[in-house]
């Protein structure tokens, strides 16, 4: 009897070990272990707007339907940060134009960073830098980063790929979008390829109320609104109106609104450039004149993405145009359309109509349709 | 035994091989022969002002009272870029570039001076350099949406649609009008549409021979803003590129005067 129970529990012990291993690694990994699993991928087609530029997608990370989930994953998994507590999403969530909406960003240690997220939305056509100083020339370049900052996701990458390769379901995920043939193979480049992947999808649905007049239903806006757009593109000479100039297309133009480019936008009055409290784009290009400058983000969706700058420091559309209708503070390397707000109207100024009706204009941008998008919402609720 | 049908297949055999020799030769004198010799040939784009080379941020002295004047910004397409021969043809090194000389990315304020090379250009000697200044008509009806990622025309803040035009050329800058220490004038010519468009040909003798250097077609802004007659242009007035792509006319005068603010050196 007493050696029947012996072989029983033995039995049942050998079971139970073969089940614990399945998923798990080995203190030795086992080469080929997820060479069973069938690696087909297909390609990812991303939805866009017709009216929308094709995405650019890099050549050594083509776009497919495995790595896309793969990516969207990681991207809403707090398993990324030390603590397992924040994720990517946690300072892009898609209600917020994927940015939080604070005026800065708080980290898992709770330490405050000096920038606001930035919105993801268009993200893809930014290649001309990325952050707000542009320091990363890539998305796959930027998405390694917040994970070992110290004031954001405060972990490290051996950490994290140590997590993926225990974890029951990330190898066989990592397997069928990149083909590996065991877990040993996961690695940070992958990952950060997947997560730019799922960040390229994150485009303009083309349904905001600003895309149903350019596409031609100019009956769409009202009075306000239309004037505020004759503004923001210097196109009342269209309509044989008088309006003044807003100048904000300069920085803020094209189909995503924004040139990516790099601007002193006027925020403040510094006695010399050495004097802002956030030096910018200067602590990437070393260039003395580009202290003080950030990139310019899209303004589709802005009405979500609040509060606004670099900083956050407003909290309002209203509170931004009305420093922009200041007409900058003649600090040395301000943008030159600064000083040209409201050019031809009133004394060259804006009035309070204009504003309002700028406002009004800002708010026609709104896209719900892609902040509600299912494809794009955190996979794990 | 065999009928027609061998034959036919017996004359393709002798007769396609010898064909395809003589194809395969005729490319390879093509590329490589006396007459068909390329080179790959390159042009540095530059800018100045008064033949210094321009520094973005710097003061230069403008107008018969040499009042304070900056650049900040400084960026053009060029179309058509096309090197001609003494017979009147003509070799097409680009049908568009877009020259940044102030890209974001510099390190420093000193005016970038970006260098193409052009490959596969026929060897020999040229008479000079035809340039359209701006996006030409055939490009310019089309937008940013009609190009792939790193296109020239692909870049969305070169384009407005208000003209349906690309900006063919950024000048940006400030001046000191009456010389007080306070810029009291924003320059900014964003000069577009069709209207504005102008091909200039420059004659100049140029060598394109492998390992010769290549060309130098430098743009002087103070030229940009020197009429005809050798007065300063009215930048105090004329601050600004009309809003109303019906009024071109200031856009016009600073393109007319690209042709002489260009100079080409080998």
């Amino acid at each position: 009897m007493k050696g029947l129970f012996i072989k029983v529990s033995f039995g049942l012990a050998l079971i139970l070990g073969i089940l614990a291993c399945h998923d798990l690694p080995t203190k030795e990994p086992i080469p080929g272990d997820l060479d069973h699993i069938p690696y087909d991928p297909q390609p990812y087609t991303i939805v866009k707007p017709s009216f929308f530029p094709n995405v650019p997608v890099p050549a050594d990370n083509p776009m497919t339907a495995d790595a896309v989930q793969l990516g969207r994953r990681l991207f809403y998994d707090p398993l990324l940060s030390a603590d397992s507590t924040m994720s990517c999403a946690s300072c892009h969530l898609p209600q917020g134009n994927f940015s939080d909406n604070k005026a800065v960003s708080t980290g898992i240690d709770g330490i405050a960073g000096k920038r606001s997220s930035m919105a993801l939305l268009n993200i893809a056509y930014a290649t001309n830098g990325l952050f707000w100083d542009g320091r990363s020339p890539s998305l796959e370049a930027q998405a390694l980063l917040p994970v070992e900052d110290p004031i954001e996701l405060h972990t490290t990458w051996p950490q994290v790929i140590d997590k993926l390769k225990a974890h029951p379901t990330y190898p066989t995920l990592f397997r069928k979008a990149f083909g590996i043939t065991d877990r040993t193979q996961i690695t940070k480049e992958l990952a950060a390829k997947a997560i730019a992947q799922f960040e390229r999808i994150l485009i303009s649905s083309g349904t905001s109320k600003f895309d149903e007049f350019k596409q031609g239903n100019i009956d769409v806006f009202d009075d306000e609104e239309l004037d505020g757009y004759l503004m923001y593109f210097e196109e009342a000479w269209q309509y044989g109106l008088n309006l003044p100039d807003a100048q904000c297309f300069h920085c803020h133009g094209g189909i995503t609104l924004t040139g990516n480019n790099y601007f002193n936008n006027g925020l403040e009055f510094v006695a010399s450039l050495d004097d802002f409290k956030d030096l910018g784009r200067y602590n990437v290009t070393g260039n003395n004149s580009d202290k003080g400058k950030f990139r310019t983000p899209t303004l589709r969706n802005i009405a979500l993405s609040a509060p606004y700058m670099h900083d956050g420091r407003f909290q309002t559309l209203e509170e931004v145009v009305e420093n922009y209708s200041k007409k900058g503070f003649g600090v040395a390397n301000e943008d030159p359309n600064l000083p040209l707000m409201g050019l031809n109207g009133p004394n060259n100024t804006l009035t309070e109509a204009h504003k309002k009706s700028i406002v009004k204009f800002l708010h026609t941008l709104t896209d719900t349709t892609f902040v509600n998008n299912p494809d794009i919402q955190n996979p794990f609720q | 035994m065999y009928g027609p049908g061998l034959k036919y297949r017996t004359m393709k055999k002798y007769l396609l091989l010898p064909a395809l020799f003589a194809l395969a030769f005729l490319s390879a004198c093509h590329d490589h022969g006396e007459d068909g010799a390329k080179a790959d040939f390159t042009i540095t784009y530059k800018s100045s002002y008064g033949g210094e080379q321009m520094t973005k941020y710097k003061d230069y002295a403008f107008g018969t009272t040499g009042f304070p004047l900056q650049f900040s910004r400084f960026s053009t397409y060029l179309s058509d870029i096309e090197l001609i021969k003494s017979d009147g043809s003509s070799h097409r090194l680009a049908e568009i570039e877009y020259i940044d000389f102030t890209p974001d990315n510099a390190s420093s304020d000193l005016s970038a001076t970006p260098a193409i090379t052009y490959q596969n250009v026929p060897e020999g000697e040229y008479t000079g350099i035809r340039i359209g200044y701006g996006v030409k008509p055939a490009l310019n009806a089309k937008d940013p949406t009609d190009f792939d990622g790193n296109h020239p025309l692909a870049k969305e803040g070169e384009y407005w649609g208000g003209w349906n035009s690309y900006i063919f050329s950024k000048i940006e800058g400030k001046a000191d009008s009456d010389k007080n220490g306070t810029y009291d004038i924003a320059l900014l010519y964003h000069c577009g549409s069709d209207a504005v468009y102008k091909v200039f040909t420059f004659n100049q003798s140029i060598h394109v021979h492998a390992g010769e250097p290549g060309i130098a077609v430098n743009l002087d802004l103070l030229k940009v803003f020197t009429m005809d007659d050798d007065s300063f242009y009215d930048i105090v007035t004329n601050f600004y590129t009309s809003n109303n792509p019906d009024d071109v006319t200031v856009a016009q005068v600073l393109t007319h005067n690209f042709e002489k603010a260009t100079t080409v050196t080998q």
